[in-house]
């Protein structure tokens, strides 16, 4: 008997210890799995925007490539987990990039602040700044207090020793810093790949300012110059009804075909008539397939009439465009836009002492346009601040695809030209029952096979020379309508030849969407290959609902506290039941 | 039993991988092996060995000083040493070559490119090896390819020192005269026991002698010389602590060379140590090749900025070399120019 409880005994021991090596083995497993889960990149995307997977544009990009594409990320060092999830992010693209790619791809972290000498990382700071690279200046609280940190959210693209800057960082006016990273990952992809494509172009697509109807000058288009010179080639052409000023002609007699000099033409703000000559000029740039960007006012309205009296008088303002704008299937009316959503101007309210006492009022012929639709052009986009901006109909051809870009808050109205513009209207509350219209649309972009302006219009004679070589319907192109002139416009230092950065409210100190819609406008124009298309994806933010939090959040707190003592103790009771009955079983 | 073995085996196997892949997290999908050029610890380095293409080489060698020497003669200039050293650690990647270009890239560093070798002590292999090419078109990098236990790597780089525009080949380089030490006489005043200066008129040589009282002014024969102002003897000692050439002509023909020796010298200013070595130097005048002109047009008949000198070092080297009016006027100085400003202090 003695020796059958000992036996028994025995077995129990061995059971036991068989059993804790088992449970200490499964346990080193599940922590090693979890471990190497983190290092081995395999992923199925179940997300319902699909928001792991490239696009196709990015895809064949990336299979175009014939030498290597050298990436340096400066987004690492310790920094709060914002910046953590970002740089992450990248390294999730690019390593989706490299799936694709394969060894064409190859990429670098790097921490520009990781130097002992502080003449050494200030040389980095202001090399990478010069390189066109944005840091962000961030307050971090650490034990000893609040330090300002440098980070930088960018990278520097290298392909066949030519080099291009990605910034990742997308703040936007009234973003948090979690949905302005959640903006930034979502543009990751295009920020990369539209980098890519521009260090790949054998040439600069050449982009054109039209001159000599009173267009902005030099000055007032210096900032968005210098931008796009930077993608671009550009240039400013005056037509002076010259045959050759938009299109080359190659060849001879019979042999003598069309070419366009430009990729874009950019017409801004013109503020005397367009002859016909000039105007067919453009008319054939567009049927041999050029592009454009129109930024026409309706109304003659300035600021400046503002200074010296309350009042202003906007009357209809007419460049001799309609009818080729008609054709092409718009139409800016002589309306001017007033918005609730409006950028303020400051308005002299009284005096303190010697002092003129200014405040800022929202001036309501000054809309922040919105985003239309998250088309690539305007897709994760600030409000584009307008002045004195009119409203746009699509109209005629219906086989042309029309697309809403820009359009005014859901609080805003137009009056018809002549208008009588007053500093008045800012003593008054607006009420907002009479700005009942919404979403008045600013910008227009329209694509596909225009028709000539001139068509069934020309005397045989011209519409046979094969030297004009008249063409009556355009290729599939693209052309965008903006019914404002001063989008693209900067503002000028009076007295000297510096200029405030294109969008930038000195006022305010806001940056305004401005540059980054022309940007956007001319890269889409430009954009053959179908990779804007990537700008338009979204990600959604699932962000907590702080409201729905607060109510419950107790109850959570208690149950993310609770549940897993509380499994636990339910695995452990059933475990120790289940052994008890194996062991009566053996017994 | 068998089953736990099971279970112990893959908990192994799975700890292995662990390992493997945490070893191996990088930040960079570049091959290490090929882009591994920097020394983090540059100052364990002993030795640097630079040959260049043209069949120069040089040896650099660290003595316990910390001063270096060439081909373990010579005094190795100390600013090209630190610039060396400061590029073997900062230097970095700037981007890989294209693939179109490397070929190319590596027929020319095969060809026309610098090698570097880093020793540190007690190591006969070198740690690092490097072969230094030309400069990027943009000139803000220089192609280099690194050899790994004697074998080249098949990659070049463009490499770069972040924070710095430039190219960086012009920091490797084996010519001997632009690595000599510029230094002529470095010696504090108590290191002196004697300064002679002979000038083309004799009258007007001199000599300073240490004497118990501190240092005196004697004529050429060895004729004490009275009345000297001690401060002007001392301030014209002190000057003694930093007397540079500008550089070693290597570019003067032998024959010009000949002919300049074969003139008088100008200045002969010999320095004695207290140790007993003595340094000379002559100098001479150089022709106005940059036919260099007056206010009134005239041609100045010598340079007015330089002079040729030949330098006798103790340890028996000898060197031809140009030197600066700027910094040879403050040691050319005649017996009555001690004379007269001695005068000149005793009646004011």
């Amino acid at each position: 008997m003695v020796k059958v409880k000992e036996h028994n005994n025995n077995k129990r021991k061995k059971i036991k210890v068989n059993e804790t090596i088992r449970f200490v083995s499964i346990l080193a497993i599940l922590l090693m799995v979890n471990v190497l889960s983190s290092f081995v990149n395999f992923r199925l995307d179940l997300t319902e925007e699909k928001r792991y997977t490239l696009a196709s544009p990015t895809k064949e990009l990336l299979k175009k490539l014939d030498d290597v594409v050298y990436i340096k990320v400066y987004l690492k060092g310790e920094f709060p987990a914002a910046f953590q999830k970002l740089s992450r992010s990248v390294k999730e693209t690019l390593d989706e990039f490299k799936a694709i790619a394969g060894k064409k791809i190859e990429y670098e972290f790097i921490n520009p602040s990781d130097f002992e000498d502080k003449k050494d990382r200030e040389a980095v700071y202001k090399e990478l700044f010069k390189k066109g690279l944005l840091p962000t200046d961030l307050s971090v609280k650490e034990e000893d207090g609040i330090t300002n940190k440098i980070i930088w959210p960018c990278a520097l693209v290298y392909y066949k020793e030519k080099e291009y800057p990605v910034n990742f960082l997308k703040t936007r006016i009234g973003l948090t810093p979690e949905e302005s990273i959640n903006s930034s990952i979502e543009a990751l992809e295009y920020e990369f790949i539209h980098a890519i494509d521009m260090l790949m172009r054998d040439h600069l697509p050449s982009v054109a300012f039209i001159d000599g109807h009173g267009e902005l000058d030099e000055l007032q288009t210096a900032d968005i110059y210098m931008q796009l010179s930077s993608s671009y080639a550009v240039s400013r052409v005056k037509l002076k009804e010259k045959i050759n000023a938009l299109t080359e002609r190659i060849g001879k007699d019979t042999n003598i075909t069309l070419k366009n000099k430009y990729d874009v033409i950019i017409i801004a703000k013109p503020d005397s008539l367009f002859s016909e000559k000039d105007k067919f000029l453009i008319d054939q740039f567009i049927m041999n397939g050029g592009k454009a960007l129109w930024l026409i006012d309706g109304v003659q309205a300035e600021m400046d009439s503002l200074r010296n009296s309350d009042i202003t008088v906007g009357f209809p303002k007419t460049n001799n465009l309609e009818d080729l704008l008609f054709k092409y299937g718009v139409r800016i009316n002589n309306t001017l836009i007033q918005d609730l959503q409006a950028a303020p101007i400051p308005i002299v309210t009284g005096r303190f002492g010697n002092e003129a006492k200014t405040e800022l009022f929202p001036w309501f012929y000054f809309p922040l346009l919105n985003p239309s639709g998250n088309h690539p052009v305007v897709n994760h986009l600030n409000p584009v601040k307008g002045e004195f901006v009119s409203t746009i109909d699509t109209v005629g051809d219906s086989h042309l695809k029309k697309t809403i870009l820009l359009t005014s808050s859901k609080y805003s109205r137009f009056l018809k030209a002549p208008v009588r513009i007053s500093l008045g209207i800012l003593r008054l509350t607006p009420n907002p029952e009479i700005f009942n219209k919404s979403f008045l649309p600013a910008a227009v972009l329209v694509e596909g096979k225009f028709t000539s302006n001139y068509s069934n219009r020309l005397i045989p004679i011209i519409e046979l020379s094969r030297e004009i070589g008249f063409k009556h319907e355009s290729p599939p192109t693209k052309q965008i309508f903006v019914a404002d002139g001063d989008i693209i416009r900067n503002e000028v230092k009076k007295g000297s030849r510096e200029y405030f950065p294109l969008g930038y409210d000195r006022f305010t100190k806001q940056t305004y969407g401005n540059k980054e819609f022309i940007m956007n406008c001319i890269d889409y124009l430009c954009d053959d290959t179908g990779i804007m298309q990537v700008r338009s994806r979204k990600l959604k933010l699932r962000l907590i609902d702080k409201a729905r939090w607060k109510e419950s959040e107790m109850f959570w707190k208690i149950f993310n506290t609770a549940t897993p003592s509380f499994l636990v103790i339910l695995g452990g009771l059933i475990f120790a039941r289940l052994r008890k009955w194996k062991n009566t079983q053996k017994l | 039993m068998k089953k736990n073995k099971i279970w112990i085996l893959i908990a192994f196997l799975l700890a292995a991988i662990t390992v493997y892949f945490i070893f191996q997290t990088k930040n960079s999908t570049l091959n290490p092996e090929l882009t591994d050029f920097a020394i983090e610890d540059t100052s364990s380095i002993v030795k640097i060995f630079i040959a260049e293409a043209d069949g120069r080489t040089i040896t650099l060698t660290r003595q316990p000083d910390n001063t270096w020497l060439i081909n373990n003669k010579r005094r190795a200039r100390q600013d090209a040493i630190d610039i060396i050293l400061e590029t073997a650690k900062k230097i970095t990647v700037k981007y890989p070559v294209p693939e179109s270009a490397r070929e190319n890239t590596i027929k020319l560093l095969a060809g026309r490119s610098t090698k570097v070798e880093f020793y540190t002590a007690g190591s006969k292999k070198p740690i690092k090896v490097y072969y230094v090419g030309n400069a990027t078109k943009d000139l803000s990098g220089t192609y280099m390819l690194l050899e790994k236990n004697g074998k080249k790597s098949s990659t070049p780089f463009v490499m770069h020192i972040p924070g710095f525009h430039g190219f960086l080949n012009t920091r490797f380089f084996a010519d001997t005269a632009l690595w000599q030490h510029r230094a002529i006489f470095t010696l504090e005043p108590a290191e002196i026991e004697e300064i002679k200066v002979l000038t083309q008129d004799s009258s007007e040589s001199f000599i300073i002698k240490k004497t118990n009282d501190g240092f005196a002014l004697f004529d050429i024969k060895g004729k004490p010389v009275p009345g000297i102002d001690n401060e002007l003897i001392r301030q014209y000692i002190d000057r003694f602590k930093s007397i540079y050439f500008e550089q070693v002509d290597n570019i003067s023909p032998k024959s010009r060379i000949d002919s300049v020796l074969s003139t008088k010298p100008f200045y002969v200013i010999s320095v004695t140590d207290t140790s007993g070595k003595t340094t000379k130097v002559e100098t001479y005048r150089m022709p106005n090749f940059k036919n260099k002109t007056d206010e009134e047009g005239n041609p100045y008949p010598y340079d007015v900025d330089r002079m040729y000198a030949r330098v006798f070092y103790p340890e028996g080297f000898v060197d031809f070399v140009y030197v600066q009016y700027v910094t040879f006027d403050l040691i050319q100085l005649k017996k009555s120019d001690f004379i007269e400003h001695s005068k000149r202090k005793n009646n004011v």
